[in-house]
């Protein structure tokens, strides 16, 4: 059996060499990864249809110095995250506002991850997502992010992109990337607590309190001591 | 009191290190104290498995989002790639096409254009001023500046036999403004005196009763007389009393 990868570049290879119907296939194969991409990282859906658009174009601009050094969709995915990059800064310019918003829930809202309640009792996020209340909230949560924590966070759990390569599309340090991540994913849980909360039957979620609660208090040992000390 | 501030950031340091052990990026030695701090702690281990739920949760939500698009939207993105390859094709066809001989020839001349240009235009300017200079005079316009313009081109060939072709220029030039045509009926000499040969002729000046200078000047380029008179300036009041 031929691995994905291998066929991937057995497609470049073909198209590559003039093979027009290689890089229709090859594309296809990858058109709705790139709109998932491209609608996480900007919200809207034609925005992200103009990106799976401008990502085909690019590819067949520079698919000849592909050389295979990566796979062909860890090439292709960083030209998405680029373009998607490169059309949130064009659209903050328009309002007169920076691409690092790191405004709006990037540090002072968060909650210690220790006073986070467990996503675990909600059962299989698998299961969760035939639920269109769950997707809702999810959708919720990822609008209340920054662009810059929703970059982070789409990059890394989407398209698995390594902490260097995010931060040369990002233009800084690998340890901001470091930090921003973990942040992004504070916020991000935190949301999602909200969200999932709210759509739960009231029965899930007077156990969901109780289990918060018993968390607050029995599960978090330092946590007491700390507020023990403190008085 | 020092434990109680620090405990908050190391929790954090903790959970930032919990964050990149997830995702594979930590060196060695970190990555085995955070697992030896995972089988310590059961809620450390449950944070762990928060971040598998989120990206779990959060891939699988876009990913639902983009089987929501309809193919045929993908379809006509396709389409509009196409033409956009079509009409890049087009515009590369026509940069590459050789070009016609005179868009050849425009674009060699390019450089020398104004030069050439400039060249042309004084070129030009010069053959008018030369034809204007070469010009025989006509032989009315010769008559009537008879009795001003020949007497002054006869001096000055006694003195330069060169100056005489702009002699009789200026004699057509000047033959509206400085020359009066002789079948005119004599001026009265009372009235308006009579210039000397030679000079322009004076039609009529008025003084009331001031003093003044009539001037003259001749070009040699034989296109130019002028003529001004001037009042002489009142006496000042210094001067009448003396």
């Amino acid at each position: 059996m031929v691995s994905t990868d291998a066929e991937d570049l057995a497609l470049v290879s073909a198209a590559k060499g003039g093979d027009k119907r290689a890089f229709k296939v090859l594309m296809q194969r990858y058109q709705r990864k790139v709109y998932a991409v491209a609608y996480g990282f900007l919200r809207n859906q034609e925005d992200a249809l103009d990106v799976v658009q401008e990502s085909f174009i690019k590819v067949h601009r520079y698919i000849g110095k592909f050389e295979g050094n990566s796979s062909f969709y860890t090439w292709l995915y960083r030209i998405v995250a680029n373009l998607c990059i490169d059309h949130l800064r064009k659209a903050k310019r328009h309002r007169d506002v920076e691409f690092d918003d790191g405004l709006r829930h990037d540090n002072k809202d968060e909650s210690p991850s220790d006073l986070l309640p467990h996503f675990g009792q909600f059962g299989d996020p698998s299961d969760m997502l035939r639920r269109k209340e769950i997707l809702a909230a999810v959708e919720a949560s990822l609008e209340h992010l920054s662009d810059k924590h929703r970059a982070v966070i789409v990059m890394r759990e989407l398209q698995g992109m390594s902490y260097e390569e995010m931060a040369q599309e990002m233009k800084c340090s690998k340890g901001t990337i470091m930090s921003r991540l973990f942040h992004a994913r504070r916020n991000m849980q935190r949301l999602l607590t909200e969200q999932l909360g709210a759509c739960l039957p009231s029965q899930d979620t007077a156990e969901f309190e109780e289990a918060r609660a018993l968390e607050r208090r029995g599960r978090h040992p330092h946590t007491a001591e700390v507020v023990g000390g403190g008085m | 009191m020092q434990t109680q501030s620090n405990m908050p950031s190391m929790a954090s340091e903790l959970d930032e290190q919990l964050s990149a052990y997830f995702d594979d990026e930590l060196d060695e030695a970190v990555r085995a104290s955070v697992e030896a701090e995972l089988e310590r702690d059961p809620e450390l281990a449950a944070r762990l498995a928060d971040l598998t739920f989120m990206r779990t949760i959060v891939a699988g939500n876009l990913e639902i989002q983009a089987e929501r698009v309809p193919r045929a939207r993908f379809e006509q993105i396709w389409d509009s790639f196409e033409d956009t390859l079509e009409r890049e094709s087009r515009l590369q066809e026509a940069a590459e096409t050789p070009p016609k001989w005179w868009q050849r020839l425009r674009e060699w001349v390019r450089p020398v254009r104004m030069p050439l240009a400039a060249v042309a235009a004084v070129g030009a300017l010069a053959f008018v001023i030369a034809r204007s200079v070469e010009a025989p005079s006509d032989d009315a316009d010769a008559e009537l500046a008879a009795n001003t313009q020949e007497q002054q081109a006869s001096e000055a060939r006694s003195e330069d036999p060169k100056q005489v072709p702009e002699a009789k220029s200026e004699a057509t030039s000047n033959d509206q403004i400085a020359v009066a045509p002789r079948r005119d009926p004599a001026p009265d000499s009372e009235v308006f005196p009579q210039p000397e040969p030679g000079e322009a002729e004076i039609r009529r000046i008025e003084f009331g009763g001031q003093t003044g200078t009539i001037s003259q000047v001749e070009g040699r380029g034989g296109t130019t007389t002028v003529i001004w008179v001037t009042e002489d300036e009142d006496p000042v009041d210094s001067e009448r009393s003396l």
